[in-house]
């Protein structure tokens, strides 16, 4: 158990040197130097050389590169080249923003899934499991920006229930803050149930063929109560992988999301920052991002060894 | 009168689109009594059970009548009902030990479970808990509550699959070939302890089984069931002694394998030259294969060292008939591994038809060994040899093998003749084949060593899927020989087919050994097998060569314990040694 | 096998809804798109500020856009884009990812392994993120998108193509032909890859949806398929001004993006349930 945590450990460490190291490349080398980028291609080889010694790009990449991470280690993102703001507070901000309509969104879409999922994987041979099915089957076609858009248009332009657009944020007047939350929310959820559903469905249709439950239903158990005992159990295996993969997905998600509804997220930050070709700060929130997406991978690992005993031994599974 | 424990009348089971699987079966097994359900694959013998129990998958349909003690027409009964009846009145044990156990829950908590569910006036947890410690220990398993099923071995998954069985004391115990995914060690000792509770407890037994020997030695009676109907049945004695119907005369006569004929006193044949192969013997041939102080070590991950083979030593001559039984992990697929060259051995030497495969003198320490790169095994060390990649060919080309799984060892998604053809494809397994080069050459040679095989002309176009078991077994020894190798290997080449089939490919492995004149290298989990085919004799456990010589003498006076054990354990007919 | 497995419900070949359902909508949108080559209702990009926001008409079925365009011309030459955005990141992400996965799953060991990781390293990147972080660097546009959304989908590929790999090499089938001393590139080509094309086809399909929901969501965000050349995801941003008012405009571009997403997947699916099963029902 402990060599594994380690090892998880290790791999997380690695992947974000690796990823730092691509952003940083991809982001500050490749498109040339960041003050011809900022200035124009016609400003003066003296006001070049000033914005890149105020800027700190006349040094070494590499000293740039420990700089940038040394800084992000602290949580420090510096301050944008081009609007000269202050990138950590705004990054800390906004991130905060995006972690709670995408933390709604999945709530929302366990809530839903995990129930319809096992209905339709107990019914899979019968018109109920089928429509469900079918159901979840479009659900996942649907754009989250598309059913965005339609709420937009009916929740809120036509019937009035709910703002628009907008945030307010939780401290400042909570009831403000769950009408604004309520439909971004609703949108990421919507595509995430219809995709977890399916998943649900699956691994709970592959569960009942095991020969566990046939052995639980030999010793006593109805069909549902052998698939309440062991089965979820075992099916929720899988499913916490595909929730994981889905909420690092939902995360890039809220980008388009939060423009729909205007909310001011990373995602709208990060729009915002490539379009202004504010390099600085698109580098450190793609981070911000990466960040998020190999922690929730860690912890996903995390939770299979502590849910599948055979991992934790650490002795091989039989083939 | 008591009820029988067991009472069903005109079973028939269909599915959705009508077709009968399982034709109007009718069996009693009365309190206490043990009844074997005989049949090979597709009898319909495991529905029959599955219907017992309520446990037919949900598109077939079960019609007749099945009564468990008092409790009358459970095929009539809603879920909910049945399954009150399920680990109380009627209990059920699985083949596959490996799946039929909840991995993510320690046993002791599934025993317990199971005492829970019909708990008499709702047993407490501790009650429970208590009264699953002590199952535990009568299985033989004291202590191991705390452990995960992947803890435990395929045996010991097995006892506690009988713990939570007879966990209410049933009047009926229904096992569905329980021990035949174990070795016939662990599958004595099982039997043993079924038939031991079962006794104790006055539990009735309906024992499933392809294997007559099993039945013959847990059962009373016996009944045979042939495509879905009963065929016959009656006291054990009397139907083994003097069957009446044909099925059961051509299922003993198959289950019997009798021993090769005593040529056990010239162990080095004579090989007839034929039209296919020239004769190459010289007077004092080499050795076939030989090994010498053989070693395999494994390392695993997490550092777990695996000593797969602990220095054997083995001599097989030309054209003889070589013999290896072991149980799982006993280190004969290793052993077969390294002959095939798809594996170096740790240290030791190997001489395979001449060629040196590997040479290698005993490392100092125990972690001298680099690590092994699969793809290609023959990682150099100072101070020894191993063969370079040509001598590796001419071995293949030299031995052959053949698989156990006839469905996983031909790739499903080529022809017969593309499958058969392969081993051509490569020069140097071709060197005496010089017509192997061209398509029409390849066509013909497949052709021909289909023929000799017994496979009809128009397999060739065929894929494996439309062969039976038996068949697509007659593909692979096929592949193997149309190079016209020295050596084949054959591993396990029976244990998957019925015993019907089984027979019949042991019989031309050896037809096909003599007219050819090749070395046979069988290895068998089972004796019986090997006494059938072979001359001589190597019995393995735990890496080691435990004892080897002439197959009668080591049948007769073995010398070894683990021998006796063994044979003592494998299961026999009455009045069939 | 277990004789209940032998027994069990086979699916009649042939009849097969979820593969139908799906081959029929894939190919209305493939023939929408051949069609907006030689014809389209209208100019797409031609603007008539006279006929602006139309409602949908006998003349102009889907209506038309503020600037006066024909939404169903737009579509129709919208289709393109979407398909061809589809073809090259899953192209990219097939002909990269398949040989990593294959070698990754023959050669097992360190470098079996280090080609992984370096596969998961992109896991870090979700396609639409990495597809932004290149617009940022390179510029927004088509080709950007259809190249980032194509080596985000690289480690899925990877990821399939070796565990597909692994089961084939187990199998006995290999154990032979190495046995018969075939060499390692003969096993990959006979027996390895047409063992796992079911596999791949199955992923190339599930990711072409995933592709096309990208590529629009890139368009939504102005991020990808530069004006005027007609693309569904921007269609559906310019709509929202005019939400409540003229919903049509979000509508029509949102089911052309479902439709087609929805297309993949069932033929996805379809495809898993006729290919897949034959290397799964192997493993025992």
């Amino acid at each position: 158990m402990r060599t594994r945590v380690a090892w998880l450990a290790g791999q997380l460490v690695l992947t974000l040197a690796v990823a730092s190291v691509a952003v940083f490349w991809v982001l500050r080398v490749l498109p040339g130097d960041s003050a011809v980028v900022a200035l124009g291609v016609n400003a003066t080889p003296e006001a070049l050389d000033q914005w890149r010694a105020a800027h700190g790009t006349d040094r070494p990449l590499i000293v740039q590169y420990l700089d940038w991470m040394g800084g992000l280690l602290h949580a420090d993102f510096g301050t944008s080249f081009v609007t000269g703001r202050d990138l950590t507070a705004l990054i800390l901000d906004r991130v905060q923003v995006t972690l709670i309509i995408v933390g709604l969104g999945m709530l929302l879409a366990l809530l839903v899934a995990i129930p319809l999922g096992t209905l339709a994987a107990v019914h899979h041979r019968s018109a109920w499991g089928t429509v469900i099915g079918g159901a979840s089957q479009v659900g996942v076609a649907v754009p989250n920006f598309l059913v965005g858009v339609l709420l937009v248009s009916f929740v809120a332009v036509r019937a009035r229930w709910l703002p628009a657009g907008g945030w307010v944020p939780p401290i400042l007047d909570p009831a403000e803050f769950w009408r604004h939350a309520i439909l971004p929310a609703v949108a990421l959820g919507t595509v995430q149930a219809a995709i977890i559903t399916r998943y649900v469905r699956s691994a709970v249709i592959e569960v009942m063929r095991e020969d566990f439950l046939r052995t639980a239903r030999a010793s006593g158990h109805t069909r549902t109560t052998a698939l309440v005992h062991h089965g979820l159990r075992n099916a929720g295996v899988p499913v916490v992988t595909v929730v994981g993969v889905q909420l690092a997905g939902m995360l890039v998600g809220a980008i388009v999301v939060e423009r729909v509804f205007v909310v001011p997220g990373l995602g709208s930050l990060l729009v915002d920052a490539v379009n202004q070709r504010d390099l600085q700060a698109v580098q450190s929130i793609v981070m911000t991002l990466v960040v998020l997406v190999v922690a929730i991978n860690f912890v996903v690992d995390l939770l299979y060894t502590v849910l599948d005993p055979r991992l934790r031994t650490g002795r091989e599974v039989r083939a | 009168m008591t009820p029988p424990a067991l009472l069903i009348e005109d079973l028939t089971v269909r599915t959705a689109s009508d077709r009968t699987l399982v034709d109007a079966v009718s069996l009693t097994v009365a309190p206490g009594e043990r009844v074997g359900l005989i049949g090979e694959s597709g009898s319909g013998k495991s529905l029959t059970a599955l219907s017992v129990l309520g446990l037919l998958d949900e598109n077939l349909t079960a019609s007749g009548r099945v009564d468990v003690g008092g409790e009358h027409d459970l095929l009539r009964r809603p879920e909910r009902r049945l399954a009150r009846l399920r680990g109380s009145a009627v209990s059920m044990v699985f083949q596959e030990p490996m799946t039929a156990l909840d991995p993510l829950v320690r046993v002791g908590r599934q025993v317990a479970e199971v005492v829970g569910l019909h708990g008499r006036g709702r047993a407490s947890r501790a009650v429970a808990r208590r009264r699953a410690a002590s199952l535990l220990t009568e299985v033989g398993l004291p202590g191991a509550e705390r452990a995960y099923p992947h803890q435990l071995s395929g045996g010991q998954r097995q006892r506690v699959m009988i713990a939570m069985a007879l966990a209410n004391d049933p009047g009926l115990l229904v096992a569905d070939e329980p021990t035949t995914a174990l070795d016939v060690t662990v599958q004595a000792q099982v039997l043993d302890l079924m038939g031991r509770l079962v006794a104790r407890r006055g539990t009735g037994l309906l024992f499933i089984t392809h294997d007559l020997a099993v039945v013959a030695q847990v059962c009373e009676r016996v009944v045979v069931m042939k495509d879905g109907r009963v065929v016959e049945q009656g006291p054990v004695a009397d139907v083994f002694a003097d069957p009446r119907h044909a099925y059961t005369r051509t299922l003993l006569a198959a289950s019997t394998l009798p021993p090769r004929r005593p040529s056990l006193v010239e162990p080095v044949p004579v090989v007839e030259p034929t039209a296919l192969v020239e004769p190459v013997e010289t007077p004092g041939p080499p050795p076939a294969i030989r090994l010498a102080a053989v070693t395999k070590r494994y390392h695993r991950s997490g550092g777990v060292v695996v000593d797969a083979l602990r220095g054997i030593s083995l001599d097989v001559a030309p054209g003889e008939r070589f013999g290896i039984v072991g149980e799982s992990g006993s280190g004969k697929t290793t052993t077969l591994r390294l002959l095939a060259g798809l594996d170096t051995p740790t240290s030791g030497r190997i001489e395979v038809a001449g060629v040196t495969l590997a040479d290698i003198t005993p490392p100092d320490g125990p972690t001298s060994v680099p690590e092994r790169r699969p793809w290609s095994p023959f990682a150099r060390r100072r101070g020894t040899f191993v063969a370079g990649s040509r001598d590796v060919a001419r071995v293949r080309a030299d031995l052959q093998l053949v698989f156990q799984d006839p469905m996983g060892s031909l790739d499903p998604r080529m022809t017969v003749a593309r499958i058969v053809a392969e081993p051509l494809l490569n020069p140097a397994n071709r060197r005496d084949l010089p017509q192997g080069a061209t398509r029409r050459g390849r066509e013909a040679l497949v052709r021909e060593v289909l023929a000799a095989v017994g496979l009809p002309d128009d397999a060739a176009q065929r894929y494996p899927h439309e062969f039976s078991g038996g068949q697509r077994q007659r593909v692979s020894i096929a592949r193997a020989l149309v190079c016209r190798p020295k050596v084949l290997v054959a591993d396990e080449p029976v244990s998957a087919l019925d015993v019907s089939v089984r027979a019949q490919v042991l019989d031309l492995l050896a037809r096909l050994a003599d007219e050819r004149g090749l070395t046979l290298v069988l290895v068998s989990h089972d004796l019986a097998v090997v006494r059938h085919l072979c001359d001589r004799v190597a019995v393995m456990r735990a890496g080691q060569i435990v004892e080897q010589g002439p197959t009668e003498q080591v049948w007769a006076h073995p010398s070894h314990e683990y021998t006796r054990t063994l044979q003592d354990a494998t299961p026999v007919l009455p009045g069939r040694v | 096998m277990s004789e209940a497995a032998t027994v069990g419900p086979r699916r009649r070949p042939g009849v097969h809804p979820q593969l139908v359902i799906g081959a029929v909508l894939v190919a209305l949108v493939v023939v929408v798109a051949l069609v907006s080559f030689a014809w389209t209702p209208f100019d797409p990009i031609h603007a008539v500020p006279a006929d602006r926001l139309q409602g949908p008409s006998a003349q102009h079925w889907f209506g038309t856009d503020r600037f006066g365009r024909d939404v169903l011309s737009q579509l129709m030459v919208g289709a393109r884009i979407t398909l061809y955005v589809g073809v090259v990141a899953v192209g990219i992400a097939a002909v990269v990812g398949i040989p990593v996965g294959v070698v990754a799953g023959m050669r097992g060991g360190v470098p079996g392994a280090a080609l992984m990781r370096g596969a998961d390293v992109l896991l870090a990147f979700p396609g639409l993120l990495l597809a932004i972080v290149f617009g940022a660097a390179f510029g927004a546009g088509t080709t950007t998108a259809m190249v980032a959304l194509g080596i985000g989908a690289i480690p899925a590929f990877a990821r399939v193509a070796r565990s597909g790999t692994l089961q084939v090499m187990r199998t006995d089938y290999v154990l032979a032909a190495r046995a018969a001393n075939r060499p390692a590139w003969a096993i990959a080509w006979r027996h390895v890859l047409p063992n796992i094309a079911g596999i791949a086809v199955v992923q190339a399909s599930v990711n072409f949806g995933l592709a096309v929901l990208a590529e629009a969501a890139l368009s939504f965000l102005g991020l990808g398929t530069a004006p005027p050349t007609p693309s569904w995801g921007r269609m559906l941003q310019d709509s929202q001004q005019f939400l409540g008012t003229y919903d049509y405009l979000a509508i029509a571009p949102g089911v052309a993006i479902a439709v087609a997403v929805l297309g993949f997947n069932l033929l996805g699916d379809g495809l898993r349930d006729v290919l897949d099963p034959r290397l799964l029902g192997r493993r025992r």
